[in-house]
């Protein structure tokens, strides 16, 4: 996979991931792709962990003149 | 000989939709496999035949509008199971929104596609016979195939 970024996810509920074959606990806080997130967090697997930092801001837009 | 069996197949799906419909625009993407699967069905597209008959000469025969088909996989449903809760969210799904599959094969080849989940009923059989899962996978893209490394 060419999905570097990791992101820290708090486990929802019990599941496993028949691909890597892990396991993973509700309440645990683990670390792993943004990919993986997105597709855990699309059914309801796993949330943002509460100390993920907080996405940077979007750079200001030019005003229009 | 280039001939495989059916095992060690496998079929993956993703939440995430790819930047471009090509093997890397589908490589870039990050799936979830299924588990449990006991036949993941056909893939392949079909053209509706359109004819015509002349006055005069045999009938002639058209390739009309393509259908990409639709893939009807079966799996013993495991509640646990990270790749059936996301294809059971796409079922669910009342939106357009489209999914991102992968079957690969024995031998490493792949079959790339996105398409909607029409429903993913559940059987039960008898006694002697596991609870299974039975989605319906319109594939509403043209299949990429790769080729096994």
């Amino acid at each position: 996979m060419s999905d570097t970024k990791t992101k820290r996810a708090k486990i929802v509920r019990d599941f496993t991931d028949a691909g890597t074959e892990t396991q993973f606990t509700a309440g645990a806080t683990v670390e792993m792709t943004e990919g993986a997130f997105a597709n855990y967090h699309a059914c309801g697997l796993v949330e943002v962990a509460a100390d993920e930092p907080a996405a940077p801001a979007a750079p200001a837009g030019r005003k229009a003149s | 000989m280039g001939s495989n069996t059916a095992v060690g197949s496998s079929l993956a799906v993703s939440a995430a939709t790819p930047a471009t419909l090509d093997a890397a625009g589908y490589g870039a993407l990050t799936f979830v496999e299924v588990g449990q699967v006991e036949k993941i069905g056909a893939i392949g597209a079909s053209f509706a035949k359109v004819e015509f008959q002349p006055l005069k000469g045999a009938k002639q025969k058209f390739k009309g509008s393509a259908d990409y088909g639709a893939l009807q996989p079966s799996y013993a449903i495991d509640p646990a199971d990270a790749g059936q809760t996301l294809l059971q969210t796409s079922a669910d799904d009342e939106s357009q929104k489209l999914y991102s599959f992968k079957v690969t094969y024995q031998d490493g080849s792949k079959r790339f596609f996105q398409g909607r989940n029409f429903g993913a009923p559940e059987t039960t059989d008898n006694a002697d016979s596991m609870l299974t899962g039975a989605p319906t996978i319109e594939i509403c893209t043209k299949i990429v195939r790769v080729a096994g490394a």
